[in-house]
């Protein structure tokens, strides 16, 4: 079954990630130009190249790209640099989800990298990776340790979540008569959400009375959701009463 | 009681922030540099500064190590340049959580710095500092502002949250009969967690009947929690009876 990087993240070409290497030639010979498939004008004298390159030659050298979140990496593609007859023919894998401790991928067993400038190489992973911070270190080469690579996770959503309490009060509607019978009390969230939230409301105190029947009915539900808050509607129905009700919410966004 | 850098993450050596310094000497002293025992061929000419070095030599200099999530600094190590005889002798630290108001250090007074080029000099913070951006300002130094460093933090942990709703059968196995009684509803989350979640399940709905002693007796719970998916289960028990119960959801990891 062939796999695919549509629908993922491309870390390297949306600025989502830190990246640090072991050792660059020099500054125009940096992680700004690592990008898959980068290009500039071709004169390496002005605008230097068209690829990461090391400036020490040995198996030692390495290049992290860090994100402050976990992401799960799918997949990693690697391509030779594009300016010169240069790139890394093997590499393996190293990552860390909680940025204490790294593991090696297929136990640092060595990727089939580059055999020119241009063709992308992509490998996926063999289960995906979970982790923070990534790193490729070339294990061989041609000629010189230069590369552009991107790595592919998938969309990552970030929560966020406020909660808080709602009281219905006393001496409401829902202490006599019968049939459906509620209170509204409007709440406003302490910091307004970026889209409309997820609303879990939940009792969380009851003081109520059965009807004659022995039937407790108690409720609340969240109505009116906007970013901005919610009516918090309690509510009792038929021949049941409910003296007071409290209820806390947990709303969140993912986005 | 001597302090340990054990557990903490390497913030620079992760790739977990983003470093801004005030000037750099040129495209070869910067703060890609800047890590610390960053090494690379010792010929400063060819790839570069074995330091972050300033270009304006004066206490109005500053190396700024931004991350977008809030961490607890444990500590900071600084180092003299590895190349050349450059090393900053004392610092004052700033620091900044919601990356608008900053705040100054023991009032700004120095910290003793590096007295030579590799040896790692470690300072642990009075008390951990909950920020975001923090900046070292060198305030004297030997030769030239130069130096490599290190940020200690705490483990971060991201939080996701999913949340959702789900019911009874109105007027089902709950409503008759007597003893231990359960309805299973089964729950996809929406999105699959990276791992198991923490589950809350709690009550909006309940209407129930109390048994012939005035008894209501209602329960809700998560069972058999996989990071894909959970079984909700109602539950009542003795003579109690139950027409219908309403629940939300909310379910978590920290990772």
């Amino acid at each position: 079954m062939s796999q695919t990087t549509t629908g993922l993240v491309q870390l390297i070409s949306n600025a989502l990630c830190h990246l640090r290497t072991s050792t660059n030639w020099n500054a125009d010979h940096s992680q700004d130009n690592c990008v898959l498939n980068y290009t500039n004008d071709k004169s390496t004298t002005r605008d230097g190249a068209e690829a990461w390159c090391a400036s020490i030659l040995n198996t030692d050298q390495y290049i992290v790209a860090g994100c402050e979140n976990p992401r799960t990496f799918v997949a990693v593609a690697l391509q030779g640099r594009g300016d010169l007859d240069q790139w890394v023919t093997s590499y393996k894998i190293r990552y860390s989800l909680d940025n204490v401790t790294w593991s090696e991928y297929r136990n640092g067993a060595a990727i089939q990298g580059c055999a020119d400038r241009n063709t992308v190489n992509t490998h996926y992973f063999d289960t995906p990776i979970r982790a923070r911070s990534i790193a490729i270190h070339p294990l061989s080469w041609n000629t010189h340790i230069s590369l552009r690579c991107e790595f592919y996770t998938k969309p990552v959503l970030t929560a966020f979540t406020q909660v808080g309490q709602v009281n219905s009060g006393n001496n409401t509607p829902m202490l006599s008569g019968s049939g459906d019978r509620n209170v509204v009390v409007p709440v406003t969230f302490p910091v307004e959400f970026s889209k409309v939230p997820d609303i879990a409301l939940n009792l969380q105190y009851i003081d109520c009375t059965a009807d004659s029947n022995n039937q407790v009915r108690v409720k609340v539900d969240p109505k009116n959701i906007t970013t901005k808050g919610f009516d918090a509607v309690f509510a009792t129905w038929s021949d049941s009463k409910a003296y007071r009700l409290i209820a806390d919410y947990s709303a969140t966004v993912l986005e | 009681m001597s302090q340990s850098l054990n557990g903490l993450v390497t913030l620079l050596a992760n790739a977990q922030c983003h470093l801004r310094t005030s000037t750099n000497w040129d495209g070869n002293h910067t703060q890609a540099n800047s890590v610390l025992n960053y090494q690379n061929s010792k010929d400063a000419r060819f790839d570069g500064s074995e330091a972050w070095c300033a270009s304006v030599v004066d206490a109005n200099q500053f190396i700024i190590a931004g991350c977008e999530i809030p961490r607890t600094f444990v500590a900071i190590s600084i180092q003299g340049r590895g190349d050349a005889d450059q090393w900053v002798t004392s610092y004052k630290i700033r620091y900044t959580l919601d990356n608008v108001t900053w705040s100054d250090y023991r009032n700004g007074a120095a910290i003793q710095g590096s007295t030579d080029r590799n040896t790692v000099v470690t300072h642990f913070f009075d008390s951990p500092i909950r920020a975001r951006s923090v900046a070292i300002h060198p305030l004297t130094w030997s030769g030239h502002v130069s130096l490599r460093f290190e940020l200690y933090t705490q483990p971060a942990l991201s939080t996701f949250t999913q949340i959702g709703h789900v019911q009874s059968d109105t007027n089902g196995a709950l409503n008759a009969g007597t003893g231990a009684r359960e309805v299973v509803v089964p729950v996809t989350f929406p999105v699959t967690f990276s791992k198991v979640p923490e589950v809350s399940l709690t009550f909006d709905l309940i209407d129930a009947t109390a048994d012939e002693s005035k008894q209501v007796r209602v329960e809700v719970e998560a069972r058999n929690v996989t990071s894909k998916s959970f079984e909700c289960v109602f539950k009542t028990w003795w003579h109690s009876k139950v027409y219908l119960l309403k629940a939300d959801w909310t379910a978590s990891i920290n990772e």
